[in-house]
């Protein structure tokens, strides 16, 4: 193999070295970050036939679908009022009549609005939004509180649950801002979606990490024996495109030495 | 100076300097350190009686709020503290795979750091959650059991399903009021149970358990199973619990936890004299400890 040969393999690996560091650049991905809240400010229940009633029939008894039809659900001042209302009327503990609303209610409208499978970042994003609005109103409202934040959690966690499985779903999300984005308004509220790794990501995080050990280690268990020989070939055609390189600056400059 | 003044001086000196000189660093009774070789393999073991409750337990589960990295944070901690070992905990990971700096990667699962909650995300694969508390004693329940048991300030024990949002709530709120430490890990045993199946990961690497075994004379010890040969979880695992069962005879294993041994394989055993860290491999980790990116310190007070 001649010098010329040797810086040709140099530039075809120089030129898919950049084409990657351009792939994994931040694509523009752009989404609508304000919200109008739209949900309803009434629910117009009529609560008082549960006067007398024990906690346990709250489940039976409570109208569940009129009030997540509603939409008043995601109005923090109104649903403290029908939680209140519940509380004044029902007879038992308050934390179960708490429980009652974050589980039965909540879960089931978390599940319904869950039937969106596909990637949607404005439909995650407005569940973020929900679920601040729930965290602000429990930081204003000690005796809230203990069921608000439960509320913004089972959000939040959905969101985080939605974002991962997303990202393992179609890998070149992370690039996308609105997707960044969303990770982002997660973290600030200490859920952090976990970024699943490629064979890649791991390679590159433990060569940066100077873990050679761990590196060639690995590299021998995961990889099939032809995978094997393109890395063998590949560290030898760059090796002897190297030393042809090397060579070839050499010689130029001996010639010029010499014409001197 | 009279000759019978020399003598009283030089007894009084002996008598307050002789202390000092049996002292050392913990007592040697509660800390013992054992290596085998079982069918080719090295097992190097470190032993920690807990009874007396004379040797503790403190995690390090993130760089703090205002940034200060771990080794700076265990650092100061350790400052005046008999150290015993110290080894990296559970995993992390990048964020932002275009951004490979330490000082941004996470904690994987729920961490909660001496009361304020890190991460609350809850990761499915790692069963194990550990709580560490400020008395210094370590807890592990079994996430998929569905309900974990928690002491409260008052001393009672309560029982929550992280699975409910509405408990988890409850968790986090008790974390913060009592200042625990919490985070996730792989539990490979619990109850004297193996949890890994034959499905599990084939991948083989350097293995390192924390495992807490009560032995027949009813004793509670933590035992730090350190493998340096390549093994797969299930295959550590099993010899880990082989190990237990066959030389050390406890009588239960209450659970094996995981500690990372990837890149950032810290493991630092100190001599119970001068306090220095042993050099022996099977005792120690192949990284320093600005490598580690979350912290387990056993030490003694």
């Amino acid at each position: 193999m001649n010098y010329k040969k040797g810086f040709f393999l140099l530039c075809i690996f120089f030129v898919l070295f950049i084409s990657w560091a351009v792939k994994i650049s931040i694509e523009e991905d752009p989404i609508n970050v304000t919200y109008n809240a739209e949900y309803a400010q009434s629910s117009n229940l009529d609560l008082h036939f549960l006067k007398a009633l024990s906690t346990d029939q709250l489940e039976t008894l409570f109208p569940k679908q009129k009030l997540i039809d509603s939409i008043a659900f995601e109005n923090p001042k109104e649903l403290d009022r029908i939680v209140n209302q519940t509380l004044g009327l029902i007879q038992g503990d308050s934390m179960q009549v708490y429980r009652f609303f974050v589980k039965s209610i909540f879960e089931e409208i978390i599940l319904k609005n869950d039937r969106i499978v596909e990637y949607s970042p404005e439909h995650l994003l407005h569940q973020i939004y929900v679920a601040e609005n729930f965290k602000k109103y429990g930081e204003n409202n000690e005796a809230a509180r203990i069921y608000t934040s439960a509320i913004a959690d089972l959000y939040f966690q959905r969101v985080s649950n939605k974002l991962e499985i997303a990202q393992q779903n179609e890998k070149s999300l992370v690039n996308k801002f609105s997707f960044q984005y969303l990770v982002q308004r997660c973290r600030e509220n200490n859920y952090f979606p976990n970024r699943k790794e490629t064979s890649i990501d791991k390679f590159m995080k433990t060569f940066l990490e100077n873990d050679y050990f761990h590196l060639i280690n690995t590299t021998i268990q995961k990889t099939t024996i032809l995978q094997k020989i393109i890395i063998v070939c590949f560290l030898l055609f760059t090796t002897l495109g190297c030393l042809q390189t090397f060579h070839f600056i050499i010689k130029i400059l001996i010639k010029n030495a010499k014409e001197k | 100076m009279p000759k019978k003044n020399k003598i009283i001086s030089l007894l009084v000196a002996f008598q307050l300097t002789l202390p000092l000189l049996l002292s050392g660093q913990f007592d040697q009774k509660l800390v013992k350190f054992d290596f085998r070789e079982i069918d080719g393999n090295p097992y190097g073991i470190i032993k920690l009686y807990m009874k007396n409750e004379r040797i503790k337990v403190k995690y390090f589960a993130s760089k703090d709020e205002s940034g200060i990295p771990i080794m700076e944070r265990f650092n100061e901690w350790a400052f005046n503290k008999k150290l015993v070992l110290v080894s990296s905990g559970t995993y992390y990971y990048y964020p932002n795979k275009n951004n490979r700096n330490k000082n941004t990667v996470l904690p994987v699962g729920i961490c909660i750091d001496n009361g304020k909650v890190i991460n609350k995300s809850t990761e499915t694969n790692l069963g194990g959650l550990a709580m560490v508390y400020p008395s210094g004693k370590i807890t592990v329940e079994n996430l998929k059991d569905k309900s974990i048991t928690i002491r409260q300030k008052n001393g009672n024990s309560a029982n929550l399903n992280l699975a409910d949002p509405f408990d988890k709530n409850l968790f986090f709120k008790w974390a913060e009021d009592v200042r625990a430490t919490v985070f996730q890990t792989h539990l490979f045993a619990y109850k004297n149970q193996l949890l890994i199946g034959q499905n599990s990961n084939s991948y083989k690497d350097y293995r390192r358990f924390l495992a807490v075994c009560t032995t027949s004379n009813g004793e509670l010890v933590h035992y730090i199973i350190n493998l340096p040969f390549n093994s797969t979880i299930l295959d550590g695992s099993s010899k880990a619990i082989d190990y237990l069962r066959q030389i050390e005879h406890v009588k239960d294993i209450a659970f094996i936890i995981n500690l990372d041994t990837g890149a950032q394989n810290t493991l630092f055993s100190y001599h119970p004299k001068s306090g220095t860290p042993l050099p022996n491999p099977n005792f120690s980790g192949t990284k320093t400890m600005k490598d580690a990116i979350n912290l387990i310190a056993y030490y003694y007070e």
